[in-house]
C-alpha cells in the first residue's frame, strides 16, 4: 500500500472544511492535499514524469484515511488591514488603515512532534518512477491548509496500519480521473483571464453530510455549498424585504449570465411555466436565534438545489464544467469593478443595498452550517408563505394552516413532521412577525412579490420524529427567502 | 555550532528548522500575563482570550494563545528592522521617508512595516527618483516577480519572500503573485487555569480563572450628577456653546469623573509559555530566482540564514508583547533539524552564530549574482503629505477626526 504521511510541524492545521460554513477541517481531505502535491508540480516545472505520477495517483479508488485526535480552537474573529487604499486617502497609513473581519478556523493537534499527524491510505503501490516522482513532490510540499500551517510530506510504502495512535477517519473528497486538468484550467483562467472566480471546488465523493448525519438521515433537497454575500456599507434594508431582495437577486443574476438561461436559475421551463424540479433559492441570514438578536438583515446566501451541487462537484464531463464556470461568471459580473468589487441590489422602496462576496472566512449569522445542522425540532425564521388558503376560521386556521405547512415537507424530500405548531409569531428570537399589529400600515408587513401577494403567511415550529438534515426552506415562497427554518432542538446526538 | 555549508545542504534536502522555546514571564513563573482579546461573538459580551487543548508530555493541557502567528511576524520583521537600523546587518528593504517632508510626527514607513511588505500600496503610490514606485525600473521588476523567478524580490526586499506577500493590487484585479510565508512562531500559554461557563446559547465555553481590575478616580472629584453637553464645537456647560447637534452627556463621555470599578475574567497564568518557530526548507525549496541550481541554492540558504537571525534578534531585542506581557527566555532552546522521515537532529545556534551565517549567506547569494540593494528610499507624493498635514492640522485645532469602524 502507499501512504502518504504529514506531519504539521507546529501542532496545529489551520484549514476550514468548505468555505462556507466556517468550521475547521479536520482531517483535510485527500482532494486538498492532492491540490497540495499539484502546486508543487506547478512549482517544479510541471514536469513529465511527475505529471504521470500525478494521473496515476488520481486514477486510483478513494484512499482511507488514519488520522491523530484534535481539539479545535476557540474560533476567534482578527482584523487584518486590506491593500486597497488609495494615496489620496488617510487610511492609506498603517496605523489609519480600516480594518477586515477574518477567522482562521485551527484544529490543535493531539499527538507528539515527528510523528504521522495524518496518514492517507492507498490500496496500490506505484512503480519506482512514479514513487520517486510523488516522493519529489511531497518534498516541496510545505504547507497544507492555510500557508501558516506548515508540515512535512512523504510517501512511503506501508504494510498496513502502523499500530500507531492515528483512528480511521471518513474520506469525503478525493481526487478522480481528469482533476489535475482541471485544476490546470481552472489556474488558466484565474491567471490569464484574470477570473477570480475560477476556483475548483470540493471534490466529494457523496453526499455532503453534516458530522452529525447518518447515512440515512434525511435531508432536502438544497445543498449546502452556499454563495453568501454579506452587508458592505451604506443601507441595510429590513429583513422583511427578504422575497423582494430573493427576486432582485434572481432577476440579477440572470441578466449577467453568460448564454442561455438554465431552468434551475430562472424557474421556469422552456416554455415559460413553473418549474417543477428545485431550483435556486435565495434566502436572507440574519441576526437572529440568539438571545440578543434584533433580527438585522446581515446577508444573503444562494443556495443550489442539492442534485446540481452534487452533479457539478463531480464534473464528469466538459458541459458540467462550463455549466458551472458560467454561473461562477455571473457572480463574478454581479460586482462592480469600479466600486471596490460590491454587488448593488436595487430594491425600489427598499434601497439599495451594497453588499461584498464572502469567502472562507464567515461571521456566524452568516455561517450556511447554522442552518444545515441535523435537528429534530426546527423553528421558522422568516414566515412560510402557505401553498392555499386556511378555509377554517379562528383557532382552526392555525391547525389548518400547520397541516398545510406539514404537507409541504415532502415537496422538499423531507418526511412529514410528527408535529406542526403554527403561530403569528416566530419563536426564533428577533425574527419579526408573520403580519403586524391590526391597523399598521401596509408596509411594515413582509414584502412580496406580485405572485406571493395574496399568500396568506404563519410562522411554525416543526416537529420530526427523528432529526433531519438542513437547509430546510418551506411553502411557496421558498425560492425567495420565505420559510426559511432555524435548527432550534435537539439535534443528533453531536 | 550549526555552519553555512550545513545550513546549505539542509536547505537542500531536509523538511525544516524548528524551535520550541520555553518562556517565562518577566515578572518570575506565575506571574499574570495578559494575551489578547478578541470580541465576543454575542452583542456586548466581554473579550476573551483564544483557548486551546495541547497534547504535552502525553497529558491534554488547557493552553491560551499568547501571541499569534502574524503578531509574530510583525514582531520578527520589527526585530530585524531594529538590527538593520542599528547597521548589525545588511538587509535590503525599501522605506519611504515621510520625515523628508516634513513629517516628522509620521516615522519612516519600510517594506518590513508596511501592512503589505513590499506590495503594499503606500510604497506603490510613493516616489523613486520622481516617477511611482511601481512604475520605476525596480518597481516593474518586483511586480513581474513570480515563483519560478522571485529574483527582483530577494534583492530589494527578502523578508517579504520569508515572511510571504501578495501582489492583491497586481495585474487583473488582485491576481498578482503569491509568496507563501516561509517561517511561521507562534507563543501559547502552557497549564492555564480556567472556568467553565455556559454562554448565551447554553454551549460550554472557557474563560480565564483570572482576574483583570479597572477604574477611575478623578483627581477633580467631577460627580457624575454634573450637567455637561457635547455637540459639534466640543463639550461645554451650556447646549448652546457646544454647537450644532449638542446633547447632554455624562462627565466620563469627556474623559473626566470617575470610572466605577470592574472585574473581568481576563489575564491568565501559566506554568510557561511555549514559543515554536518553524522555518520550512521544503517552501523555501519552491522559489526559483532563474538560474541554475546553484544560484536557486545560495538564495534558499540566503532565506534559511535571515530566518534564524530573526528568532535571534527577536530574542535579543526581549519579548515585550503588550503590557503586562513581557515573557524573557528559560534556559537554552536547540535548535532541530527536522527531516521527512520525522526524525531531528538538534543543532547548535546563538546570536553570534546566526549573525555569521547570515553574512555569510548574504555574501554568497551575492558571489552567485544577486544584487541586493540597501535601503532603497522613497518619497511620498505630496498629495499623501498634504493630506497627511491637514488630517494633524484638525486634529491640533480639535476638529475631530473619524474614528475607525472594522
Amino acid at each position: 500500500m502507499l501512504a502518504l504521511e504529514i506531519e504539521w510541524l507546529a501542532g496545529v492545521c489551520v484549514a476550514t472544511r468548505t468555505p462556507a460554513d466556517g468550521a475547521p477541517e479536520w482531517p483535510p481531505q485527500p482532494d486538498r492535499v492532492f491540490s497540495a502535491l499539484v502546486a508543487s508540480w506547478a512549482a517544479r516545472g510541471e514536469k513529465s514524469m511527475e505529471r504521470a505520477a500525478l494521473e496515476w495517483l488520481e486514477r486510483l479508488d478513494p484512499p482511507c484515511l488514519e488520522a491523530a485526535d484534535v481539539k479545535p480552537r476557540t474560533i476567534v474573529t482578527a482584523y487584518v488591514p486590506p491593500n486597497d487604499a488609495k494615496v489620496t486617502d488617510i487610511r492609506i497609513l498603517p496605523e489609519r488603515r480600516r480594518r477586515q473581519p477574518r477567522q482562521f478556523p485551527a484544529s490543535v493537534i493531539l499527538a507528539d512532534p515527528g510523528t504521522a499527524h495524518l496518514r492517507i491510505v492507498w490500496e496500490a503501490e506505484p512503480d519506482e518512477e512514479h514513487l520517486a516522482a510523488l516522493q519529489a513532490l511531497a518534498g516541496e510540499t510545505s504547507y497544507v491548509g492555510h500557508s501558516s500551517a506548515l508540515v512535512r510530506c512523504r510517501f512511503v510504502i506501508s504494510a498496513g496500519r502502523q499500530g500507531t495512535e492515528l483512528k480511521p477517519d471518513a474520506t469525503r473528497s478525493a481526487p478522480y480521473p481528469g482533476r489535475l486538468a482541471e485544476l490546470e484550467v481552472l489556474h488558466r483562467r484565474h491567471v490569464e483571464q484574470a477570473d477570480a472566480a475560477a476556483r475548483p471546488r470540493p471534490a466529494l465523493l457523496a453526499q455532503e453530510s453534516g458530522s452529525t448525519e447518518g447515512p440515512d438521515m434525511p435531508e432536502s433537497v438544497f445543498g449546502r455549498d452556499w454563495i453568501v454575500f454579506a452587508h458592505a456599507q451604506g443601507q441595510r434594508p429590513d429583513l422583511r424585504a427578504a422575497a423582494v431582495i430573493g427576486r432582485t437577486m434572481r432577476a440579477a443574476l440572470m441578466t449577467t449570465y453568460p448564454g442561455p438561461i438554465p431552468e434551475w436559475l430562472s424557474g421556469h421551463t422552456a416554455d415559460g411555466k413553473p418549474s417543477l424540479d428545485p431550483h435556486l433559492a435565495v434566502i436572507p441570514l440574519a441576526n437572529a436565534g440568539y438571545p440578543w438578536s434584533d433580527g438585522s438583515l446581515m446577508g444573503v446566501a444562494l443556495v443550489l438545489p442539492r442534485a446540481l451541487e452534487t452533479h457539478w462537484a463531480e464534473a464528469r464531463t466538459p458541459q458540467d464544467f462550463e455549466d458551472r464556470q458560467a454561473f461562477d461568471q455571473a457572480l463574478a459580473a454581479l460586482a462592480e469593478a469600479d466600486r471596490d468589487g460590491l454587488a448593488r441590489l436595487k430594491l425600489g422602496r427598499w434601497g439599495c443595498w451594497e453588499i461584498e462576496r464572502q469567502g472562507a472566512d464567515l461571521m456566524p449569522t452568516l455561517r450556511p452550517f447554522r442552518y444545515c445542522a441535523a435537528s429534530r425540532i426546527w423553528s421558522s425564521l422568516t414566515p412560510i408563505a402557505l401553498d392555499r388558503h386556511p378555509k377554517s376560521q379562528g383557532a382552526g386556521r392555525f391547525a389548518e394552516a400547520a397541516a398545510i405547512i406539514a404537507a409541504g415537507c415532502p415537496r422538499i424530500g423531507l418526511p412529514e413532521p410528527a408535529r406542526v405548531v403554527a403561530h403569528k409569531h416566530a419563536a426564533v428570537a428577533g425574527a419579526p412577525s408573520a403580519w403586524p399589529a391590526g391597523g399598521s400600515p401596509a408596509w411594515q408587513g413582509w414584502a412580496r412579490p406580485n405572485a406571493l401577494a395574496h399568500r396568506p403567511l404563519f410562522h411554525a415550529t416543526l416537529e420530526f420524529s427523528k432529526p433531519v438534515a438542513g437547509p430546510i426552506i418551506l411553502g411557496a415562497g421558498r425560492f425567495f427567502g420565505l420559510g426559511l427554518y432555524l435548527p432550534t432542538g435537539e439535534g443528533a446526538g453531536a | 555550532m550549526l555552519t553555512y555549508h550545513e545550513l546549505l545542504a539542509a536547505a537542500s534536502t531536509d523538511a525544516a528548522l524548528r524551535r520550541r522555546r520555553r518562556l517565562q514571564p518577566a515578572g518570575g513563573p506565575g506571574d499574570k500575563l495578559f494575551p489578547p482579546t478578541y470580541p465576543s461573538e454575542e452583542k456586548n459580551g466581554p473579550p476573551r482570550h483564544v483557548f486551546e487543548t495541547r497534547r504535552i508530555d502525553k497529558q491534554d493541557v488547557t493552553c491560551v494563545l499568547i501571541d499569534s502567528v502574524q503578531s509574530q511576524a510583525n514582531r520578527l520583521e520589527e526585530a530585524l528592522l531594529e538590527a538593520a537600523k542599528a547597521q548589525r546587518i545588511r538587509l535590503p528593504r525599501v522605506v519611504v521617508e515621510f520625515s523628508r517632508s516634513g513629517l516628522n510626527s509620521v516615522p519612516d514607513i519600510s517594506s518590513l512595516d508596511a501592512p503589505h511588505r513590499i506590495f503594499d500600496a503606500i510604497l506603490r503610490d510613493s516616489l523613486l527618483d520622481g516617477m511611482p514606485f511601481r512604475e520605476s525600473g525596480i518597481g516593474e521588476r518586483v511586480r513581474q516577480a513570480k515563483s519560478h523567478d522571485a529574483t527582483a524580490i530577494l534583492e530589494v526586499s527578502p523578508t517579504a519572500l520569508l515572511f510571504g506577500a501578495w501582489n492583491s493590487t497586481g495585474e487583473g484585479g488582485g491576481l498578482g503573485a503569491k509568496f507563501a510565508r516561509a517561517i511561521v512562531s507562534e507563543i501559547v500559554g502552557v497549564g492555564v487555569p480556567v472556568e467553565e461557563v455556559a454562554d448565551r446559547q447554553g454551549e460550554i465555553t472557557l474563560r480565564s480563572a483570572g482576574r483583570r481590575t479597572g477604574s477611575r478616580i478623578d483627581p477633580l472629584g467631577i460627580l457624575r450628577s454634573v450637567e455637561v453637553y457635547k455637540g459639534e464645537k466640543g463639550w461645554d456647560i451650556s447646549e448652546n456653546k457646544a454647537g450644532k447637534k449638542a446633547k447632554k452627556v455624562r462627565p466620563s463621555e469627556i474623559n473626566h469623573g470617575n470610572i466605577a470599578p470592574s472585574v473581568e475574567p481576563l489575564g491568565v497564568t501559566c506554568d510557561y509559555a511555549l514559543q515554536v518557530s518553524v522555518i520550512t526548507l521544503a517552501g523555501l525549496r519552491r522559489l526559483r530566482f532563474g538560474g541554475d541550481g546553484t544560484r536557486d541554492a545560495a538564495a534558499r540558504t540566503y532565506l534559511a540564514a535571515l530566518g534564524l537571525l530573526a528568532l535571534a534578534e527577536c530574542d535579543a531585542q526581549g519579548h515585550a508583547l503588550r503590557s503586562r506581557c513581557d515573557l524573557v527566555c528559560e534556559g537554552e532552546a536547540p535548535l532541530e533539524l527536522v527531516r521527512f522521515d520525522g526524525s531531528t537532529k538538534p543543532i547548535e545556534l546563538n546570536l553570534d552564530g546566526a549573525r555569521e551565517i547570515y553574512r555569510k549567506a548574504f555574501d554568497a547569494a551575492s558571489s552567485a549574482g544577486f544584487n541586493f540593494t540597501d535601503e532603497l528610499r522613497l518619497e511620498p507624493q505630496d498629495k499623501l503629505v498634504h493630506i497627511v498635514r491637514e488630517s494633524q492640522h484638525k486634529a491640533l485645532s480639535d476638529e475631530g477626526g473619524e474614528s475607525e469602524t472594522a
